[in-house]
């Protein structure tokens, strides 16, 4: 009975005295972030070399010279900002990119308004994307580029590869999903009975907060309640604030996404999986995933509660490339971006990859492909 | 679009001819002596069940979802029993839609109200595990620390399997239903506040945007074929 008091005692104790600290750090979070931070994002300096409608073409040199010709495109999804891979200095996909010797194009698909609600998933990989792409070979005298793509803006990528093989060097695809029919993720299982017709008829675009909503509700306990107390707990450390009000910048600048776009991204995607069947059309066009015939690195994330890798993996084996690699890595959706183990990782890999293409090492090296039999690890937890 | 005449909700409870006063003064003053007491009695178990420690206190789901209940059928059959009358006269196009709003209102507000209750019971769930623990531990005499952290496992696992439920998602899915006919009637009624004002309603302005939108790839078309054909000529 003495333990049971003096465990009691002691946890009520602790409980006082935690609860005294954080009352005390919510005290100075006025104070601190009254202060004026270093939170800017975004900030490798580019130039804007194409705009079409809200579409804008940004384009970052190489400080050290370009190591690898063939021009990088990175297509960033239609959700959230692309600004996310360029968060801070020192932990940029953007700066590895350049450091790693690519001349490096990425799209701004800016910010939609209730007029662009027509625009469909062809209007963006065969429009905007395809001219996009013709820009770049017109300046950079080349018919090829390198094409990366996140997300959802890796799924447009791969559209785009089976679509137009000739006018894509090499592919990465990154937290991409392909194969839509999956209960690993909440994502895939909420979006299976979505009303998307009442949805759009009510709403026209997407409203991006409405997204954030939904993302946030995968997992409350994570993404509301500890990540604020973390932020209680550490609001003297300068450097831990400018991140975190980094990332809330980032993660709350969501603009809204095309009415037409999103469902058919929904219905054909999510609800009927097409894409991986090779039976998705655009503006009647199938996308044949055999015909992406060119090298493919697809990276995904191990802890990926968005994007899980049963969702991305897939791809290798539907594609027709005969050197296509899958490389999973021990962090979640947004952690492949902004880790700063994977830091280490994501970037150096892909110039690495894309140069030993570049120099025709592998080239013809014959089937780099893993046996079918392989399949992506399991998702841990 | 003639509506019919509202029916009587159901859920309206004839009162039984035994409980019926009587006339008489001193019946009236028994029934209302009766109703205080009950008021407070439920007030009281209420407050009681609140109150209660171990990890019981903490699955209150039948006064929440009382609660919810008695305030559905209050907005239903008091508030919007007043407004819903079915519309006649000159005007009775816009009571129409004013009734659609109003009963789109109320349907959304349960649906957020079930929806809202659903998520905070995966957070009551998660205390009462937390209770649990900490009740093991100390039994065991062993020291009971990081809280905080063992909660957020806990709501975490709670939540995350209330998510895959189909009762979940049933009741996300009627939200974002009742929400979207919520919207089309409150644009409906803001059609003829525009049309009224003379200013250019959201599906007029969506009717431009999507011609627009067809001539700009009609256009696009065009010039596409007239470069293949000035590629074939020369």
């Amino acid at each position: 009975m003495d333990g049971r008091a003096d465990s009691c005692h002691r946890m009520i104790a602790d409980f006082l005295r935690q609860s005294a600290k954080d009352l005390d750090h919510l005290r100075r979070i006025p104070g601190i972030l009254g202060r004026e931070l270093s939170a800017e994002i975004g900030a490798t300096p580019y130039e804007i070399v194409y705009t079409e409608d809200r579409i804008r073409l940004k384009h970052y040199i190489p400080p050290q010279g370009r190591k690898i010709a063939t021009p990088l495109l990175v297509v960033y999804a239609l959700i959230n900002r692309e600004t996310m891979l360029d968060l801070q200095p020192d932990r940029s996909v953007i700066q590895g990119l350049l450091q790693g010797g690519a001349d490096v194009y990425m799209i701004d698909w800016g910010r939609p308004t209730r007029k662009d609600r027509f625009l469909t998933i062809d209007d963006h990989v065969n429009g905007y994307m395809d001219r996009v792409i013709e820009f770049i070979h017109r300046r950079e005298k080349t018919n090829q580029v390198n094409l990366i793509g996140i997300c959802m803006g890796g799924t447009f990528c791969v559209m785009y590869a089976a679509l137009h093989p000739g006018k894509v060097r090499n592919l990465v695809t990154s937290v991409s999903p392909i194969q839509f029919d999956t209960d690993k993720g909440l994502l895939h299982l909420w979006m299976k009975d979505l009303d998307i017709d009442g949805l759009i008829d009510a709403w026209g675009n997407i409203p991006g907060d409405f997204l954030n909503f939904g993302f946030l509700l995968l997992n409350p306990a994570r993404l509301v309640i500890e990540k604020y107390k973390n932020f209680i707990d550490n609001i003297e450390n300068i450097s831990f604030v400018e991140n975190f009000v980094r990332m809330e910048k980032w993660i709350f600048d969501s603009p809204d996404v095309p009415a037409e776009t999103f469902r058919q991204y929904v219905k054909d995607c999510y609800q009927q999986n097409l894409l991986i069947r090779n039976r998705m059309h655009l503006n009647g066009r199938r996308v044949d995933l055999r015909r992406i015939t060119m090298p493919v690195l697809n990276f995904y994330g191990r802890y990926d509660h968005l994007v899980p890798p049963e969702a991305c993996a897939p791809l290798i084996e539907k594609s027709g490339s005969r050197d296509a690699q899958n490389v999973c890595l021990d962090t979640g959706h947004i952690g492949i971006y902004v880790s700063s183990k994977a830091q280490k990782e994501f970037a150096p890999r892909i110039t690495r990859w894309l140069m030993e293409r570049e120099q025709g090492e592998k080239s013809t090296a014959g089937r780099m492909r893993p046996p079918r039999k392989r399949k992506a690890p399991p998702p841990a937890g | 679009m003639n509506k019919p005449l509202r029916e009587k909700p159901q859920s309206r409870k004839k009162k039984p001819q035994n409980s019926v006063a009587g006339d008489s003064l001193p019946d009236m003053m028994k029934e209302l002596e009766d109703l205080r007491q009950r008021f407070f009695l439920e007030q009281r178990e209420t407050f009681d069940r609140f109150v209660a420690s171990g990890p019981g206190a903490c699955c209150h789901d039948d006064p929440c979802t009382e609660v919810r209940n008695r305030w559905q059928n209050f907005v239903r059959d008091e508030l919007l029993h007043g407004f819903l009358v079915t519309p006649v006269g000159p005007l009775r196009q816009y009571h129409e839609k004013f009734n659609r709003l109003m009963e789109a209102f109320a349907e959304w507000e349960a649906a957020c109200q079930v929806f809202i209750t659903l998520m905070t019971h995966s957070m009551t769930l998660s205390l009462a595990d937390l209770q649990e623990k900490i009740r093991d531990r100390l039994s065991a005499g062993r020291p009971v620390d990081d809280l905080f952290p063992q909660w957020v496992r806990l709501f975490e696992d709670r939540s995350l399997a209330l998510f895959r439920s189909a009762e979940f998602m049933a009741a996300m899915h009627k939200a974002l239903k009742t929400k979207t006919a919520l919207v089309k009637a409150q644009e409906e009624l803001m059609e003829d506040v525009l049309k009224v004002a003379h200013i250019p309603t959201l599906s007029e302005m969506d009717d431009i945007s999507r011609d627009v939108y067809l001539l700009k790839k009609r256009i696009e078309t065009l010039e596409k074929a007239m470069k293949d054909r000035h590629g074939r000529t020369r």
